[in-house]
């Protein structure tokens, strides 16, 4: 015969309900503290809302630091010769000749830029981190006009 | 009243204890990844940010899923399911509820994000949410037997009635 034990039900409650704290302060442990987020105002968005959000700081705010440093990943792939407005104290005007268009983590900005005095056709091609956070890489294409 | 509770130290008694583990962690799984959600939803800050997938077909399902608004649904299930669950009530409701997110949590994980190199990885709630509720499936299995029913009569709208007296009914005190 096997052994046997005996427990208090509220002995068993007890110790449910501890086991119960402990896995969600374990899972909340693993999921918001262990990982170290880097938050920002790019995290937790939908790509194109990111996209939108960039924009806004970059183009009608001229807040092209903060984007750096807060929209692009660290390690950010994109020719700095190609962007111009992501140097400090110039000024851009962007406009979107199309609605942002969303592919997964993909978005795609075609939009008429004007930088000194000079207007071009661009296409932006932007990739967004897998946590729906700060920009991978950016390809730029410019119009022959 | 305060019962006393024998146990055999037998397989049995280890598989009950591994049940309600995996209903608890199960449950505190779903109550912080639906609240997450939602504190984003409510202009607050989230518990952890929302994955969009690592791969193009996964990303494109997630972030479809989100702006079609399904994970609305999705997250207020998962929330309902995750209190059952910690609560241990209304277990059957539960795991069917818990079955179909958990799946295609698995198939996000395995099939579009690829991730096989973690098909078994206790660790990795991506996969192990649908281990855990299909083994909680099997605890509970008399409750789902019915559906394998070969030949059903039609029921009768009286039959809502049955809702309610399963409600009702405490099946440690009577297990009928």
């Amino acid at each position: 015969m096997p052994a046997q034990f005996t427990l208090s039900q509220n002995t068993v409650r007890a110790l449910l309900v501890v086991v119960g704290l402990a896995s969600l302060g374990n899972i909340y442990y693993q999921l918001h503290i262990a990982p170290g987020w880097q938050w920002g105002p790019a995290i937790d968005k939908m790509p194109r809302h990111v996209v939108t959000d960039m924009r806004t700081a970059l183009y009608d705010e001229g807040k092209a630091d903060f984007v750096k440093a807060e929209y692009l990943s660290a390690k950010a792939e994109l020719d700095p010769a190609l962007f111009p407005e992501l140097e400090a104290g110039v000024t851009a005007k962007s406009t979107l000749l199309r609605p942002l268009l969303g592919d997964g983590r993909q978005v795609t900005a075609v939009h008429q830029l004007e930088i000194n005095g000079t207007t071009r056709t661009v296409v932006d091609i932007i990739d967004i981190g897998a946590r729906g956070g700060r920009i991978d890489s950016i390809q730029r294409y410019i119009a022959q006009n | 009243m305060n019962k006393n509770i024998t146990f055999d130290l037998s397989l049995g008694t280890l598989g009950k204890v591994i049940l309600h583990f995996f209903r608890l962690y199960l449950g505190g799984w779903m109550i912080i990844s639906g609240t997450s959600y939602w504190l984003t939803q409510a202009g607050a800050a989230p518990i952890f940010p929302q994955p969009v997938g690592n791969m193009p077909l996964s990303s494109q399902m997630l972030v479809t899923m989100i702006e079609v608004g399904l994970f609305d649904i999705v997250k207020t299930l998962e929330i309902v399911c995750g209190v059952l669950l910690m609560l241990n009530r209304m277990m059957p409701l539960a795991i069917v509820l818990a079955l179909p997110i958990s799946g295609v949590v698995w198939y996000n994980a395995i099939v579009l994000n690829l991730r096989t190199d973690r098909l078994f990885s206790p660790t990795y709630m991506g996969v192990m949410c649908f281990y855990m509720s299909i083994v909680l499936a099997f605890g509970y299995l008399r409750h789902f037997a019915p559906l394998f029913t070969w030949k059903s009569r039609i029921g009768h709208v009286s039959e809502v009635k049955t809702i309610f007296e399963a409600m009702r009914r405490d099946e440690t005190v009577d297990p009928r």
